[in-house]
């Protein structure tokens, strides 16, 4: 029973918009129905409540333009002309996109459009379909149309941004498509984020300027980047200089080895055996003057060639190990694919 | 187990572990002048002289090194109690770098003393280390070194209570060439026998100059 109940109040509540709906689009269907049997003066009353502001149902755009254009159809048959004109003008100022098909409608129709294009200036773009597009061997593709010949000119840039790539500056006339290679101003793959395309146009026929524009979020599908090698840090070279107490460790070293002659002549050796000679006292000496030339070489020239050397190799492999991932990341980014959404506008 | 045998043993381990590391292939020759000292209980005898070596090694780096040593010379008597001899050695040793400053060596020795009235044949097991500094940039290593030798077999004699050999000295690099200069000496003190203790030593100032064969060095 009270699932009942809950069904109940869902469908009051789907009700009134589905009913919105199927009320225009009923409305609409008779008044094509009644125009396609040539009943003219059955099918204007009824497109024309669709378009009074009394009527009680929602009207989506596309609806609107649909009778304003069967307006511009039907007024067009009963030569009506001028009238005919007004709606097809004000379908056009709705939806640039506007087109009557030469297969379906009358020569007298066609002219009727034709005069209400040159009359009206309107330019508009066609929303951004999402797609994803590798810049190598496709084009991102936008569709713009004016209703008579005008000077375009159709800018991409990053919202936000004061400038971009031009995509087409030239006189245009009708629906025209542009392809767009995914290409920064600096030649460069265009970075993610959200872009606008912005269409300028100024009239050939009338001194009017319209514009358009239509948003998009570009993101990039590129397999993971490799990290560089981080630059090599103190803990990572070898000291190029020697200290002041390197400089003294060399005494200490040459002073070291003459201890240990000297310690095993005169400890280990035998006391009873009248001495060891005097080959221990040799090297002692020899051992002191080195560790006091080292001292004093060290002293004047403390870089140490050999960390110095090793220093470098490093560099150089870190250099060489970064050279490699930035190609095979330059390598991986060559084959980005740009992702494309459609966006409402500059902000998220 | 005999010293020739346990040396063998010994060898042996690191030459597998290392058996497959690239080869360093090392020739020496050296010039000792020696001092032979000797108290049997008839006082010290003194001789002297100059000995000659050779050696030739292979290091397996990073930390193995095989080596055969071979010596010979003539000891003179510098006391009336003491005789002429003719020396003669030869060795074989086996060092296994622990830490970048520390060998571990372990060898086998024997060498001989020919004097007119008799042949003493001395056969050893040494066990010890070397330490090794670089210092002057490199250019030059101190070295210090200590063996001791816990089987030592002497002709006609007992096994030393104690059997010591230790060296220190200062060995200059060049490229492939090192030139260097050691004291050495080895203490040897026997069991006393009928109330007499023998104690002999050996003690050497040795210039010793060394050649890399292998791996040529790069021009």
């Amino acid at each position: 029973m009270r699932r009942d109940l809950r069904l109940l109040a869902l469908a009051v509540l789907l009700a009134g918009p589905l009913a919105a709906q199927g009320g225009t689009a009923d409305q609409l269907a008779r008044a094509r129905a009644f125009y396609e049997q040539l009943q003219i003066e059955r099918a204007l009353p009824l497109l024309r409540e669709v378009i009074a502001p009394q009527w009680p149902f929602e009207v989506t755009v596309a609806q609107r333009v649909e009778a304003y254009t069967y307006l511009g159809a039907a007024l067009a048959l009963a030569r009506r002309a001028d009238s005919a004109v007004v709606y097809f003008r004000a379908a056009l100022e709705r939806d640039p996109f506007v087109q009557l098909d030469p297969e379906r409608f009358t020569p007298a129709q066609l002219q009727a459009f034709g005069r209400a294009r040159r009359e009206t200036f309107a330019v508009g773009t066609r929303p951004v379909r999402s797609a994803r597009v590798d810049p190598r061997t496709d084009r991102v593709r936008f569709v713009f149309v004016t209703t008579h010949t005008a000077a375009v000119r159709a800018e991409l840039r990053a919202a936000g941004a004061g400038t971009g790539v031009v995509l087409f500056d030239a006189d245009a006339d009708g629906v025209r498509e542009l392809a767009w290679d995914g290409l920064g101003p600096g030649g460069r793959l265009a970075p993610p984020g959200r872009y606008e395309l912005h269409v300028d146009a100024t009239s050939r026929l009338r001194n009017v300027q319209d514009s358009a524009h239509v948003f998009f979020d570009l993101r990039h599908d590129v397999r993971a980047l490799e990290d560089t090698l981080p630059d090599l840090g103190a803990a990572d070279l070898l000291p190029e200089r020697a200290s002041a107490s390197a400089a003294a460790g060399e005494v200490a070293a040459g002073i070291g080895v003459a201890g240990g002659a000297l310690v095993i002549s005169g400890l280990l050796a035998n006391d009873a055996l009248d001495g060891a000679g005097n080959g221990a006292a040799v090297v002692a000496g020899v051992a002191t003057i080195t560790g006091l030339v080292a001292y004093l070489v060290r002293r004047r020239h403390p870089e140490i060639p050999d960390n110095v050397a090793a220093n470098r190799r490093r560099r150089e492999e870190r250099a060489a190990a970064n050279a490699a991932i930035r190609a095979r990341n330059d390598s991986r980014l060559a084959q980005t694919v740009l992702v494309i959404t459609p966006a409402a506008g500059v902000g998220p | 187990m005999t010293p020739g045998r346990l040396a063998a043993l010994l060898l042996a381990v690191p030459w597998g572990a290392h058996a497959a590391a690239a080869q360093v292939l090392t020739a020496a020759a050296s010039v000792s002048a020696a001092l032979h000292r000797v108290d049997a209980g008839y006082g010290v005898e003194r001789s002297s002289g100059v000995l000659g070596g050779a050696r030739v090694s292979l290091g397996l780096p990073p930390r193995v090194e095989l080596g055969v040593t071979a010596g010979a010379g003539t000891l003179d008597r510098d006391s009336t109690s003491a005789e002429d001899r003719h020396v003669a050695e030869v060795g074989l040793d086996a060092r296994y770098r622990t830490l970048p400053w520390l060998w571990l060596e372990t060898g086998v020795a024997t060498r001989t003393y020919a004097a007119p009235i008799a042949i003493q044949r001395w056969t050893s097991l040494r066990l010890g280390g070397e330490a090794r500094v670089a210092f002057f940039g490199g250019r030059a290593e101190g070295v210090g070194r200590v063996l001791f030798l816990p089987l030592v077999a002497v002709t006609g004699l007992d096994q030393p209570e104690l059997a010591v050999a230790a060296a220190a000295g200062i060995e200059y690099r060049l490229g492939p060439v090192a030139a260097a200069l050691f004291y050495s000496l080895e203490r040897y003190d026997f069991p006393a026998r009928d109330g007499v203790a023998r104690i002999e030593q050996l003690s050497a100032l040795t210039g010793r100059v060394s050649v890399r064969l292998l791996p040529f060095p790069r021009p």
